[in-house]
């Protein structure tokens, strides 16, 4: 029996503004759970929106988005919040981290944002993070002070902290250099492997995309593909 | 709560010279609140002091033809008693029924029966025009402190003495132990003793009162041991037309008269004063309003991209706002509290260099806990005010734009 993370029911998403403009034409998507998928286009496809949709940051014009049975959609925007801060978790291309704050503290803030204090189960867990992700020996530098590498690292540690069922990774390495690259992809499949979380990773880049299990191609708002990767077992279901 | 404190903090830590400067310029702001407040409040009190301080603010008497002495005359000379009004009134027969409850409302902390009347007081060949004032003198001081304005001689008022103001003394050329006589128009002589010279600070009763006994003064005034005139003064000299009014409304038969009354140009201008010192107040809390929600919509601007990940990751809209309303609540606090100590400092400065020649300062200023507090309390209301603009346009913020802009 497949076990579904996502499912998102004929998607569409206009912009109004400048003028009205469709990017998603009712895109039809499951993700199974632990599954390691990405996403792939070119600029303007629809696949940051489509990711936005999925990460609860915007609602779709049309059709539903549900999340571990959740639908997202009847969610009050405190709610969304919330289910942001709880289900999923970004790693964005800028890795946004906060300057004003340590490493380990920045890695501490999703769940600080939940729990207003500092436990000290999550403070472990945070600093157990960072060792799994190879900056354990820099956890109170300041954040605004260390390389792009290990900012996108702790990025990732951040990401995790809250133990999402989703993690969303938009661009992650489009920012780092080839190794540094290879480092983050290896990182999040060793997560995936180890730990059983769904990641669907966004990026333009192919090469990037053949590494995950399954690569999903959308173009003009619309997936044209959906693909099994290195023989795995499969753990999509596609419509 | 203490997350968003934490973040407050930590953006305001991050620009450290913006906030800096924003503070130190609250704090200037509040230092020059705090002197001109008090400054401004101490000067009005010193003029109501020295004003009303020692007169009576609520005066009783009975109603009748105030101008009938007034047409009489002396040598060819129309006499004008020193308060006319006053002098040509009925006794007030039940006065002590009247004292007893004017002692019981708690709005009056001073009252003084005074048996009152015109006089002549002649030495040798001097002969002046008085006002005699027949008092008790524990019951005076609680409005005339006579006994500490003594200048010379003693503030006994036993049978037969009296007390005169220094200026009367120089006319009479009279000092303590010097006998006088005093008489009333058409009324034979009666000699005293002079106990002591008083110096009032008001040179009309140093030139025109003549203290006595008031039995005494009833005596020599036909009153049979009564007074014509009741005087009392209030805790609060602005609630003194209001406690005359119920009092008026108490014995309808009595003219009863509030020192507001009688002061309406003084009035006007200590309003006046005020008002200044209120629209000085309003223009430094402006200042410190547009200076604190400048500076957060710089932040604002600044911080998009860290209140864009954080919106992301799932902080809510409205905590959003309270750290940038924190932000100007903190502000505003600390700055208004080392605003406070400049303030103070300021004013002990000034009370230090600017003082008379006997030392005293010019102008007397008390600070009060309140006042700053409330200053305080203002100041950090208006910083979180001044935060409300920055807080509202960064709640706003959608993440997906920073997201998607870098």
């Amino acid at each position: 029996m497949v076990n579904l993370l996502v499912k998102t029911s004929n998607l569409v998403k206009d912009y109004v503004k400048p003028t009205r403009l469709r990017v998603l034409h009712g895109i039809d998507m499951e993700l199974e759970r632990g599954s390691f998928a990405s996403l792939i286009g070119s600029s303007g496809s629809g696949k940051s929106t489509l990711l936005h949709l999925l990460g609860a940051l915007d609602r779709p014009t049309e059709g539903e988005v549900i999340i571990d049975s959740v639908n997202v959609n009847q969610l009050t925007d405190d709610e969304l919040s919330d289910f942001r801060n709880l289900k999923v978790g970004f790693i964005f291309q800028f890795h946004y981290l906060l300057p004003e704050f340590s490493v380990l503290e920045n890695v501490l803030i999703p769940n600080l944002i939940h729990s207003d204090t500092e436990v000290p189960e999550v403070r472990q867990r945070a600093t157990e993070l960072l060792d799994y992700v190879g900056v354990g020996h820099i956890l109170d530098k300041n954040a605004g002070n260390i390389s792009g590498g290990e900012q996108q690292r702790t990025a990732i540690a951040r990401a995790f902290i809250n133990q999402p069922k989703l993690i969303l990774a938009d661009e992650p390495t489009g920012n780092l250099d080839s190794v540094n690259s290879d480092k983050v992809l290896d990182l999040l499949r060793k997560i995936n492997n180890e730990l059983g979380t769904t990641i669907l990773l966004v990026t333009h880049d192919k090469t990037l995309a053949e590494k995950t299990d399954r690569i999903i191609e959308i173009k003009d708002g619309r997936i044209i593909a959906d693909t099994i990767q290195n023989n795995k077992q499969s753990n999509f279901v596609t419509k | 709560m203490r997350f968003d404190l934490k973040l407050a903090a930590r953006f305001l830590l991050a620009g450290k010279t913006q906030t800096g400067l924003i503070f130190v310029g609250i704090a200037i702001g509040v230092a020059v609140l705090i002197f001109l407040t008090f400054l401004i409040s101490g000067l009005g009190d010193d003029i109501i002091d020295r004003t009303i301080g020692n007169s009576p603010h609520i005066t009783i008497t009975r109603e009748d033809q105030p101008l009938q002495f007034a047409q009489r005359s002396f040598n060819g000379r129309p006499v004008i008693p020193e308060d006319a009004s006053r002098t040509t009134r009925e006794t007030i027969d039940e006065w002590q029924y009247i004292v007893r409850g004017l002692e019981n409302d708690r709005r009056i902390k001073s009252v003084v029966p005074v048996a009152d009347g015109p006089g002549f007081i002649l030495r040798g060949d001097l002969e002046e025009a008085v006002a005699i004032r027949g008092m008790d003198l524990e019951a005076a001081d609680g409005i005339y402190d006579i006994s500490t304005r003594i200048v010379n001689g003693s503030p006994d008022l036993v049978a037969g003495t009296i007390l005169i103001g220094v200026t009367l003394a120089e006319k009479i050329k009279a000092g303590p132990g010097d006998a006088v006589q005093i008489r009333l128009m058409g009324e034979d002589p009666e000699s005293y003793l002079i106990g002591g010279i008083f110096d009032l600070g008001v040179e009309t009763l140093n030139q025109r009162w003549v203290l006595m006994n008031r039995e005494r003064a009833a005596f020599l005034l036909g009153f049979e041991n009564g007074v014509n005139v009741i005087e009392a003064q209030v805790n609060e000299v602005f609630q003194s037309q209001y406690v005359a009014a119920e009092w008026k409304h108490l014995l309808p038969r009595f003219q009863i008269d509030s020192w507001e009354e009688a002061n309406r140009q003084l009035l006007v201008g200590l309003q006046s004063q005020e008002s200044s010192s209120y629209t000085i107040q309003f223009f430094v809390l402006l200042a410190i309003t547009l200076a604190v929600s400048s500076v957060l919509a710089i932040s604002a601007i600044q911080r998009s991209k860290q209140i864009g990940i954080l919106k992301a990751m799932g902080i809510r809209t409205r905590r959003i706002g309270r750290v940038f309303l924190l932000q100007g609540a903190v502000l505003g606090f600390a700055g208004s509290l080392l605003g406070s100590l400049l303030g103070v400092g300021l004013l002990y400065f000034f009370v230090s260099v600017s003082r008379t020649a006997d030392g005293d300062p010019i102008v007397p200023i008390t600070l009060t806990v309140t006042g700053i507090s409330a200053i305080v309390l203002i100041t950090t209301a208006a910083g979180t005010l001044a935060a409300y603009f920055p807080a509202r346009r960064s709640a706003k913020l959608d993440p997906i734009e920073v997201i998607r802009d870098g």
